[in-house]
């Protein structure tokens, strides 16, 4: 009988006491899982997936503002490479700058931006990835769809537990020609809170927002980038917004930081957290929800009924790893 | 599938598992359950024009063999579980203005009417959000929204005759989705019945993993039974501008589209005619009030119709003659649309008026576009005589990615000009693409090669559009029309889509035969 080792061929190798997987295609990837499977084993329990060989940069697409590439490219190096086209990844959390581009799109939280009005959308308009059961999905062309149930949820925001990403098409946007701050003080922590609500439904965005006290009033800067005419529209805009919860413009702002971890939110939570006199640096803006630091982390909440099917069938031999 | 004539009491009797199942059923939900033939005839379709010519012609589809009305999401499930004991098929029903024949019971079975789900919660302002029911009807719910001053921002050209439930079955989209989104881009959760006869309800954000509504949003009743909903509300608008075009082609006007949105300007609308669509829209006249066949006079009830059918069969029943037609017009219409507080809402027409005239556009001033937003459902009412006229009528909508629009505008085009003729606007734009809106108007000379011709137009349409890069639908669905074409678009994706059927519709009850299933 072949070893595991064997079994596995060119796209493994021995690392300490477990293996490391480098598949470049998405049939090396598929047939990995299948031995894995087969054998009772599981990525994360002593094999580890190193997806540095999906490492593609494909087409820039600047018409459609999209690029296809690999699951293994570090987010921060596409970032550069784009930035010579004059396009980014847009105003994302500072984790997502430290991640693959695989690792970005699965993440149910740092894979999405803000589109107006205060919307979340994934960054992968199109994703191609491996199931656990060896099949090679791809999603539906186009910027949206009605062909059926999105497929493309197995993998985007699925947290690597249903499938694994291995190229996805990204959105991206202009590169910012101008970036202004504003401060604006509020009289209660509800006020601030309804006046970036406010701005959102009205159609502005926000590349950072720092919430803090001081002196009794709430403090709120925000970051605005974009074209020189978008900056200045929906700087107004936010001024107006501002204004209408009796909010008052303090001045061009300062780079005001908020120490420790990001994670993703509700506003509720942002407002239980301001209550307690916590400062609050949000970002990814949406009206669903925000990324925040200062903010305390949520309760742990086990698995809906429906993801635990959704696992078993997908991934009955829980060769993706288990639901926490 | 059996078209059975329309003619007299001639649809089949219930099946037998039906009527065996038919006391424990009327049980669950109060009696309101109905095998009447009127009630199965009128449960038997929905606005597939296709199932509009058979009509015509005396013919049914499959229809279901009971209709049942639940109330609670406990009777649905408990109406389900029973269906599936019985084995017997269970075809969920908003109000039928699906435009694909996805609620044709291919089976018979039951349709599950949903409109008794008709709930329209309060609006919790700071969440701006609302639970509605599936079977709220999408006027009733804008109305509510904005005598409360919100407002969903979720306008489809059939709100009169759909559902909130119809939307999420089959991913819908409204006039205003470039500033608001689709119907799933609305949803914080939804709530419903599994083919398993279990209730579910979705986790709203964060999630710790995928966002599990989406994998049962456009599922077109072969999951589940959506029972409810909770959705993104807006602040209703202070304000909206309206502004209208021409320009010299249908290129600089999907030019100038996608400029607008990279600027980052978002309009509630903006559309773009093709031109022959845009001769057409610039003639639209007032719907006139139709009168139903019983109040017609006798000119127009016997000689009117046969007049007709045949002058669309001399006319429309040759499109390689009509089609070139299209070459002498050349402009396009550009009508945009944008909408909030109000001095956002000017500065975004200036800027988006700025880069239009910029780049050759001729400015017309708001009257065109605030036209086209006062008839803006006018469309839908005019089908029926069209149809009554011995045509076809038709519409398909695709969508892509910028770099590939204009080649699937033309091959498309190309594909089905032999047998329709073919008008076309460009809406629902996105920063990396938009849809394509396709109108098939088309005759011949009997009523059977009318449907031959019917089927080859949209198999090569669906082709020319896929093989150019589009998808199969943007917002209509699939239904049985697109079957096909979805499954082949699939690839190894089919098999996922199997193992979600497997998971929550073990045993093949709900909607078969939809979306290839």
């Amino acid at each position: 009988m072949k070893t595991l080792l064997e079994s596995l061929g060119s796209i493994a190798r021995q690392a300490g006491d477990g293996l490391v997987l480098r598949p470049r295609s998405e049939r090396e990837l598929a047939s990995a899982l299948m031995v894995l499977r087969d054998r009772q084993l599981a990525l994360g329990e002593g094999v580890t997936l190193d997806r540095g060989g999906f490492d593609r940069l494909g087409r820039l697409d600047d018409r459609s503002m999209t690029i296809d590439v690999g699951a293994g490219v570090p987010v921060r190096e596409l970032e550069t490479r784009i930035n010579l086209q004059r396009l980014t990844l847009g105003a994302l959390a500072p984790a997502a700058w430290d991640a693959t581009v695989g690792s970005l799109v699965e993440d149910p939280s740092l894979g999405f931006r803000v589109i107006v009005p205060g919307r979340l959308e994934p960054l992968a308009v199109r994703v191609t990835g491996v199931l656990p059961d060896g099949a090679v999905v791809t999603s539906s062309p186009g910027p949206r769809h009605a062909v059926g149930p999105d497929l493309a949820s197995l993998l985007i925001g699925g947290g690597g537990v249903l499938g694994l990403v291995t190229s996805a098409t990204l959105r991206l946007m202009p590169l910012p020609q101008d970036e202004q701050r504003r401060l604006y003080s509020f009289a209660s922590h509800a006020d601030a809170l309804e006046a970036l609500r406010e701005s959102l439904s009205a159609g502005a965005s926000f590349a950072r927002v720092v919430v803090r006290g001081r002196a009794g009033r709430i403090i709120v800067e925000v970051t605005v980038r974009g074209s020189a005419g978008q900056v200045e529209r929906e700087l107004a805009l936010i001024g107006r917004c501002a204004e209408s919860t009796s909010g008052r413009f303090e001045g061009q702002g300062r780079e005001a930081e908020v120490d420790g971890a990001a994670h993703e939110v509700t506003w509720s939570d942002v407002a239980s957290a301001l209550a307690q006199g916590a400062s609050v640096e949000l970002f990814r803006v949406s009206l669903s929800t925000v990324i925040a630091r200062g903010v305390g982390v949520r309760t742990f909440v086990p698995p809906s009924p429906l993801m635990r099917s959704l696992k078993d069938v997908f991934d009955r031999a829980r060769v993706l790893g288990r639901l926490p | 599938m059996t078209i059975a004539p329309l003619a007299g009491n001639a649809l089949p009797p219930p099946r037998a598992g039906v009527l065996d199942a038919q006391a424990a059923l009327a049980a669950i939900v109060q009696g309101r359950l109905s095998t009447k033939q009127l009630d199965r005839v009128s449960y038997s379709r929905d606005m597939w024009p296709l199932a509009m010519v058979w009509l015509r012609q005396g013919r049914v589809p499959p229809p279901p063999d009971a209709v049942i009305w639940p109330g609670t999401d406990d009777e649905v499930a408990k109406v389900i579980r029973l269906a599936r004991e019985r084995r017997l098929a269970v075809i969920p029903f908003g109000a039928g203005s699906g435009v694909c024949g996805g609620t044709v019971a291919l089976h018979g079975g039951l349709s599950l009417d949903l409109k008794r789900f008709d709930g329209i919660g309060q609006i919790d302002p700071t969440r701006r959000c609302v639970d509605v029911g599936a079977g709220v009807m999408g006027e009733t719910l804008e109305r509510r929204l904005e005598a409360r001053g919100w407002t969903l921002g979720h306008f489809p050209s059939s709100i009169a005759m759909s559902t909130v439930g119809g939307w999420l079955a089959a991913r819908s989209a409204g006039q205003l989705s470039t500033r608001y989104g689709k119907i799933e881009d609305m949803v914080l959760s939804v709530r419903g019945v599994l083919g398993t006869g279990e209730r579910f309800e979705t986790p709203e954000r964060p999630f710790d993993g995928p966002d599990l509504s989406q994998l049962l949003i456009g599922s077109e009743g072969t999951l589940c039974a959506f029972t409810g909903v909770r959705l993104r509300v807006h602040p209703r608008a202070e304000a909206r501008v309206f502004r209208a075009f021409d320009v010299p082609s249908v290129e600089r006007g999907l030019e100038l589209i996608r400029r607008v949105l990279r600027e980052g300007l978002r309009p509630a609308v903006v559309r773009l005619y093709d031109p022959f669509d845009t001769v057409l829209v610039g003639r639209q006249k007032p719907a006139s009030a139709h009168r139903s066949p019983s109040r017609r006079s006798g000119f127009e009830a016997t000689v009117l119709p046969g007049l007709l059918k045949t002058l669309a069969s001399q006319t429309l029943g040759r499109p390689k003659l009509l089609n070139p037609l299209a070459q002498l017009a050349k402009k396009s219409r550009l009508v945009f649309m944008f909408e909030g507080e109000a001095k956002h809402a000017d500065a975004e027409d200036r800027a988006a008026a700025a880069a239009c005239l910029s780049m050759g556009g001729h400015d017309l001033g708001e009257g065109p576009a605030r036209e086209w937003f006062h008839k803006r459902y006018d469309v839908n009412f005019r089908l029926p005589r069209l149809m009554e006229s011995g045509t076809f009528v038709d519409t398909m909508e695709v969508s892509a990615s910028w770099d590939v629009v204009q080649d699937v505008y033309e091959r498309v085009r190309a594909a089905a000009s032999s047998y329709a003729l073919v008008l076309c606007h460009f809406s629902h734009a996105y920063a990396e693409g938009c849809s394509l809106y396709f109108s098939f108007v088309g005759s011949a000379p009997s009523e059977e090669a009318i449907e031959e011709r019917y089927q080859a137009l949209w198999r090569s349409a669906l082709s020319a559009a896929t093989s150019a890069g589009a998808n199969v639908s943007h917002h209509h669905g699939i239904g049985l029309l697109k079957a096909r074409a979805y499954q082949d678009s699939l690839g190894e994706g089919r098999h996922a889509l199997a193992t979600l059927k497997r998971l929550f519709d073990p045993d093949g009850i709900m909607n078969p035969g939809k979306l290839g299933l």
